[in-house]
């Protein structure tokens, strides 16, 4: 199976949305068992890629979760994944940094590239590669530890001792993490002490703190309340640029309202994959248009 | 009822039925009275304990039973009373013995021993009814006096006596009669048996006699009026035939020096196996004569017995005739017994001490009575008390007033130690007595107490033993000691070991894997203690006995080699590496055989490298020095600081530079630091252990010492294997129980699974683990068999890791079978078992305090 491109269209053409024939019947092709092929927007050629996944498929025992994936994730931009429950978002997103593999009996096939550098090699070092990642899940897990050290934790592994490092990295991080001004005057208390919102913040900010290549965030704002939502949405907002962010949500609200780019995933394939700006308002598929109106998910 | 309409068709009835409710009620009863049942069976445990236990601690009761008044006449000779203290005998100056009823004073009975005026002396008590007298001739005679009895056939009893009420007394035949509940006949008198005069020497009249009885028959001793003291052994063997008796007499002689106007001893004593006999004179001095060899007497020490200006006023043994009770003109009483100090300065190397006083209230002791079974004394005094004391363990057990204002003129103990008799000012008073177990007090029990022969307060249990004279030992610390050091012991073995297992299943090994090895430590629990304790005693002592030193080198060599190992793992090429990862499990299981075998090899090696090839000799303290067990002895320490002070110091200073080398130089210069490490352990080692022998410490006698076969290394590693499932299982469940989502946030950090583990998963799991380790000690405090088996139940305090111990639940099950009920020592086993019920209930509450607070820190999530 290829990638087919979509023919470019001209940039102003495609912002108001030319008359053009959608292509429909992926879900059903689906639900046969037909492969299918992922519809990727031509703006994405010009990106250059900080994540390259290749063919991945994934099983779990007999049971296949991800089908023959690729996907090229820019760098600097925001990239959503959305898609129904259980269409295998989270299980991809898991799949960058590895973390599938403390499950039992999960098989995978085809290769991710960090960077250029395999992750799926049969000879590549696990913990060097998460150290070139940060994550952050759906549920705030600071460590029951203070603030200060749950920040400072990827150095710390990494055997810094230098007091000042850890103290610049740690306000910076907080910094970035729009945490700092909130918990300056008690670094040193528990990082469990904190409000659900600030605890995921300051897991970004722990996230970032290690200096990744790729940042994954895996439905951060899921268990929180709209405003605490709204403040990691701003961050998100910030950290963009600076980072190449991959990020799995499925409030359509929110990808559009943050992401550069979005991948519509349903049953472990991706559907459709382009500019957030267009999926949205013209997406080439009807599949992902029928989703994106809540005809079905 | 109206129809309703419904949605599915079926319409609910909206009521809970009879049958749920009924059922709602009965489980929440079951499940109420189950709970509190629970509860309140633990209490009554504890509480039957406890009143078993009280009577222990309990006071004497002393119950005035009778009086009526005596004859103003000479204080009787000698006297006693009889079990059921209904008859007395006494025996007068005279030579008379006359037996009297207690409730009336009518006498019954009247013996003339010898023509008046013949007897000169008689031995003091001690020896039961042996009584040895003297006469103004120079002869002596033994005698048996005291009472008997003797059961009677129904037509033997004449017709007047027949209608006896059960338990009343009647006169009969110079005695007492009763009638048992059951119609059984038995009459008391006294028995009287006087064996042939013995010519010792020259007619010279006796002064002083006394007599001791070996098992070969009796000795005595005796002091003529010119001043001579002989010692002899008296063989008396009866032909059957003939029934002629042959006598035979060995002993010597030695003529005691006459002190001024003093004259002769006021007492005479000889010792319960007639090796030593003491002159004491009134004034407080003391002679003591060794007879160890009867034919070559000799004054083996000389003492003074009360300050200047205080006088002697009465002499007694105590049961055993071992302990001389000593009470003087203040109304102080001392208990002297002879010790065996390292330095004597007498000839034979005894020498007597004080160990024991009863302070005086300043009236003078007139009379003291000894009791037939125990330590127990009464102590007369002048002002008329009569007090009670328990000597061993100086309890005042009571006192009473006997004859207001007069002195005491004498005393005497029933045989059961349950009636006191008294005579002064005129008047024979009784009183029974119920003393409890005046042997034991809390202070008896916690502190050291100095029995009769130690040379010093000790701390001793002992319970029985082959000899009426014994007295029981109940000191509680040697078994809470014991209890201690097999947990100590095996908790040092089996808690590492468990905590670092249940880690590698849940933190490292596959989840196939761990899904084998789990059940299978579990398996190990289901082996019955007492499987593991015969394994223990049988197989495994002789066998650790035999190959001691490889034993004690794999405790080395083991962990070494595991270090080795990774150290050499790191030399494999990484891709080589990352592939291999998941067999490593196999090569982490094959450095152990490594660490065995090299055991094998270097522990025989090091014996006779330091050790001049036997290392039980050395132990014993009979070859080689201290520094080099100290060396041993001193590695994990050392090995703990190399540690510290490389991970502190050397590390940060290589890091920068090892980072930016290739893996196999990075590989190579951590092996050069690991061996440059263990030989810097080695050597820091040896030069602490050099230190500590120039300086005069030596490891021997203390943690160290004599090897025994059953000892607490053997005990440390079985019960360690006895209590590791359990320690493993609670440890792995906590571990598994840390939330995933911590786990995935510190593995997605890019830490690896071991910083995982002791950065995020150990703190979280704290509670946890400490429950586990808890639980285990708990286990290992109550643990019974193994420590029965394996442990050789010496009762001793000795911190020797290869020398013996006995816990509090093994002696419980070694002694409870042969204790008497409601005894003192059925009473004290049971405070054993409050102690150790003590000892667990602390535990566990401090456990539970500790897990607690670890729990409020790590879990808010």
């Amino acid at each position: 199976m290829s990638v087919s491109h979509v023919p470019p269209h001209d940039q102003a053409a495609a912002a108001v949305g030319p008359p053009r024939e959608m292509i429909n019947g992926r879900v059903l092709a689906i639900s046969r068992g037909e492969p299918i092929e992922t519809v990727v927007h031509p703006e994405l050629a010009r990106e250059e890629a900080v994540l390259d996944i290749d063919h991945f498929s994934l099983w779990y025992g007999s049971k296949q979760a991800l089908f023959d994936i690729t996907l090229t994730i820019p760098r600097g931009k925001i990239t959503a994944l959305i898609g129904p429950s259980g269409c295998g978002k989270s299980t991809l997103l898991r799949s960058v940094n590895r973390l599938n593999d403390l499950i039992d009996n999960v098989r995978v096939s085809g290769d991710m590239r960090l960077n250029g550098d395999s992750i799926y090699g049969r000879s590549v070092d696990v913990i060097e590669l998460r150290k070139r990642m940060g994550m952050v899940f759906q549920k705030p897990n600071p460590f029951p530890m203070s603030i200060y050290e749950n920040v400072v934790y990827p150095l710390r592994i990494d055997g810094e001792r230098n007091r000042a490092v850890l103290d610049e990295v740690c306000e910076r991080s907080l910094r970035g993490a729009a945490l700092w001004d909130e918990v300056k005057d008690r670094l040193h208390e528990s990082g469990l002490a904190l409000s659900g919102g600030q605890q995921q913040r300051l897991c970004i900010a722990r996230a970032i703190a290690g200096d990744p290549e790729v940042l994954l965030l895996d439905e951060p704002c899921s268990a929180l309340d709209p405003i605490a939502t709204g403040k990691i949405e701003d961050l998100i907002q910030e950290l963009k640029g600076t980072y190449s962010v991959l990020i799995v949500t499925h409030n359509m609200q929110q990808a559009a309202r943050t992401s550069d780019y979005t991948a519509f995933m349903y049953l472990g394939r991706v559907i459709e994959y382009g500019l957030t700006t267009v999926l949205f308002t013209n997406p080439h598929v009807k599949d992902t248009q029928d989703y994106i109106t809540g005809r079905f998910g | 009822m109206e129809a309703r309409k419904s949605f599915t068709g079926h319409a609910r009835r909206r009521r809970t039925g009879w049958g749920v409710r009924v059922g709602e009620v009965v489980s929440r009863l079951c499940i109420t009275v189950g709970g509190i049942g629970t509860i309140a069976a633990v209490g009554m445990v504890c509480v039957f304990l406890v009143w078993v236990v009280y009577p222990l601690f309990r006071g004497a009761t002393i119950t005035e039973a009778g009086a009526q008044p005596r004859p103003e006449r000479p204080p009787p000779l000698r006297w006693a009373v009889d079990e059921q203290q209904v008859l007395a005998w006494e025996l007068s100056s005279e030579g008379v013995v006359e037996v009297f009823r207690l409730d009336d004073g009518r006498v019954l009975d009247r013996r003339v021993l010898c023509p008046p005026g013949t007897l000169t002396a008689v031995s003091p008590p001690g020896s039961g009814d042996t009584v040895a007298f003297g006469f103004r001739d120079g002869t002596i005679r033994l005698a048996r006096l005291g009472f008997a009895t003797r059961f009677y056939d129904e037509q033997e009893i004449p017709s007047a006596l027949r209608g006896l009420v059960a338990g009343d007394y009647a006169d009969f035949e110079g005695g007492l009669l009763t009638r048992s509940a059951d119609g059984q006949w038995r009459g008391l008198k006294l028995r009287l048996e006087m064996y042939e005069p013995i010519r010792l020497s020259d007619p010279t009249p006796v002064r002083r006699i006394d007599v001791s009885l070996r098992p070969t028959g009796p000795v005595v001793s005796v002091l003529t009026e010119d001043g001579r003291l002989r010692t002899t052994f008296v063989s008396r063997r009866e032909n059957l035939l003939t029934g002629e008796v042959v006598q035979e007499l060995l002993g010597g002689e030695l003529t005691l020096p006459r002190r001024g106007s003093r004259g002769l001893p006021d007492y005479l004593l000889l010792s319960g196996i007639g090796d030593s006999v003491y002159a004491i004179w009134d004034d407080g001095h003391l002679l003591r004569v060794s007879t160890q060899d009867l034919e070559e007497p000799t004054i083996a020490e000389s003492r003074q017995l009360v300050d200047v200006g205080e006088s002697i006023t009465a002499v007694q043994f105590l049961i055993g005739k071992t302990t001389l009770i000593v009470g003087d003109s203040t109304g102080r009483v001392r208990a002297w017994f002879g010790t065996r100090p390292k330095e004597a300065a007498t000839s034979d190397g005894t020498v007597l001490v004080a160990a024991h006083e009863f302070a005086g209230h300043g009236s003078a002791v007139t009379a003291l009575a000894s009791s037939a079974r125990t330590r127990l004394l009464a102590v007369g005094h002048a002002d008329g008390q009569v007090r009670l004391w328990y000597v061993t363990s100086d309890k005042d057990v009571g006192s009473v007033t006997a004859a207001a204002g007069l002195p005491v003129r004498g005393l005497a103990l029933a045989p059961r130690d349950d009636g006191l008799l008294a005579e002064g000012a005129g008047q024979l008073r009784h009183w029974r007595l119920d003393l409890g177990h005046p042997e034991v007090t809390f202070r008896a029990l916690a502190r050291p107490v100095w029995y009769e022969g130690y040379p010093a307060p000790a701390h001793v249990w002992q319970s029985s033993s082959g000899s009426d004279a014994f007295e029981p030992k109940f000191g509680m610390w040697p078994l809470v000691f014991g209890t201690l050091k097999a947990t100590f012991y095996s908790l040092l073995l089996g808690v590492p070991l468990a905590l670092l297992a249940a880690i590698y299943t849940s933190e490292f090994l596959h989840p196939q894997v761990r899904a084998l090895v789990k059940p299978t430590i579990e398996l190990m629990a289901s082996l019955p203690s007492v499987v593991l304790g015969f394994l223990a005693a049988l197989v495994f002592a002789p066998f650790v006995e035999h190959v001691l030193p490889a034993v004690l080198a794999a405790l080395l060599t083991v962990p070494g080699a595991f270090l080795l190992g990774a150290y050499v793992w790191q030399f494999l090429p990484e891709k080589l590496a990352v592939r291999m990862e998941r067999h490593r499990f196999l090569y982490v299981i094959a450095a152990l055989p490594m660490g065995i075998g090299l055991a094998a090899v270097v522990g025989p090696w090091l014996e006779s490298a330091l050790f001049q090839g036997d290392f039980k000799a050395w132990l014993a303290g009979s070859t080689g020095s201290a520094a080099n067990g100290w060396m041993m002895l001193l590695l994990p320490l050392a090995a703990l600081g190399t540690a510290f002070v490389l991970a502190q110091f050397v590390n940060p200073l290589l890091r920068p530079w090892t980072a930016q080398e290739s893996r196999l130089r990075g590989a190579l210069v951590e092996l050069a630091k690991f061996l440059l490490a263990a030989a810097a352990t080695v050597a820091a080692a040896w030069l602490a252990g050099t230190l500590l022998d120039a300086a005069g410490f030596d490891p021997r006698g203390s943690i160290v010492g004599t090897y025994v076969q059953r000892n607490a290394l053997v005990v440390g590693f079985i019960m360690g294997f006895a209590i590791i499932p359990i320690i493993y299982t609670i440890a792995e469940d906590a571990l598994t129980a840390v939330p995933e989502h911590l786990r995935s946030a510190s593995l997605g950090c890019g830490a690896t699974p071991w910083q995982t583990a002791h950065r995020i998963i150990i703190p979280t799991a704290m509670s946890g683990l400490f429950s586990a380790v808890m639980i285990g000690l708990g286990r290992a405090v109550g643990e019974t068999m193994i420590v029965l088996m394996a442990t050789g139940n010496t009762p001793i305090i000795d911190l020797n890791i290869f020398n013996g111990f006995r816990t509090l639940s093994a002696n419980i099950a070694v002694e409870m079978p042969e204790a008497v009920r409601g005894s003192t020592h059925f009473r004290t086993l049971f405070l054993a078992a409050l102690v150790l019920f003590a000892m667990t209930f602390v535990l566990n509450t401090i456990a539970e305090v500790v897990r607690l607070r670890f729990r409020r820190r790590a879990y808010q999530l």
